[in-house]
């Protein structure tokens, strides 16, 4: 159920926060690809090194890389999905709608688990 | 009296508006500005690793792949985010009263977009690495 219109200054408020919400994930946007940009990033180049310039890369790095970008990539997916929960919920509101965030961040957090059990899976499939 | 003076708040109230719409699209352009440097960044680190290798293994597809659904993704919003911003101006300056409209939001489309790309990138780099 949406709420009727009320007096202009406080739909014009409404328009403000929905800016500011849309602000609020554009910034949550610019942190996760940092972030995952930082994985992928260090997981292609040091791929692509290691794949034409055999023996460049120590053997230490080359084995710890690919951890350390599954793990930037994973906390950048965990955050936005957070923060797309977030955004869902604050623009619900605006809209005049009851909303409660539990059930979408449960059902969040149920497929980042799902997920991370996947990958955890696969990680000792592939090391076997 | 009273009317003037609501009349005064809502010209106020119209102004942050405006100056909140032009902080959105400067948002904007900077999350646009680091999709469209970084899937172009990327795609041109592997090709000039490539190009400048002995072996003859093609590793420039996943990068170059992953590079245009970031440009891509970028060039998108940038264009929607600014067509938004002029209508929300326009619709602003409008003499007949203001009311909030629902509406699809842009961050939400781009944010699922990037889950998904972060998804797939997750996933490629786990089962050609490990």
């Amino acid at each position: 159920m949406t709420a009727p219109p009320q007096g202009v200054t406080t739909e014009l408020a409404k328009e403000r926060s929905r800016a500011a919400a849309e602000r609020t994930l554009t910034s949550w946007i610019q942190s996760s690809l940092t972030l995952m940009g930082f994985g992928l990033a260090l997981a292609s180049t040091i791929d692509a090194w290691n794949r034409h310039f055999p023996g460049s890369v120590a053997p230490a790095y080359a084995k710890l890389a690919p951890y350390v970008a599954l793990m930037a990539i994973g906390v950048g997916l965990f955050l936005l999905t957070l923060a797309i929960v977030g955004h869902v919920g604050r623009t619900k509101n605006l809209e005049g709608k009851e909303f409660s965030a539990n059930a979408l961040y449960a059902m969040a957090i149920g497929g980042i688990i799902v997920f991370g059990i996947f990958a955890a899976f696969a990680v000792v499939v592939q090391a076997h | 009296m009273e009317s003037s003076a609501t009349n005064v708040q809502a010209e106020l109230a119209k102004e942050r508006n405006r100056a909140a719409a032009e902080r959105t699209l400067m948002a904007w352009i900077r999350t646009c500005l680091s999709l469209i440097s970084f899937g172009f960044g990327i795609d041109s680190i592997v090709r000039a690793i490539q190009e400048r290798s002995q072996a003859g293994i093609d590793t420039t597809r996943f990068s170059a792949v992953l590079g245009l659904a970031l440009v891509g993704l970028g060039t998108y919003a940038m264009i929607v985010s600014a067509s938004e911003h002029a209508k929300e101006l326009r619709y602003i300056t409008r003499p007949e009263g203001y009311v909030y409209r629902q509406r699809r939001s842009l961050a939400l489309t781009v944010a699922v977009c990037l889950v998904c790309i972060g998804v797939l990138a997750f996933v490629a780099i786990l089962f050609r690495w490990l």
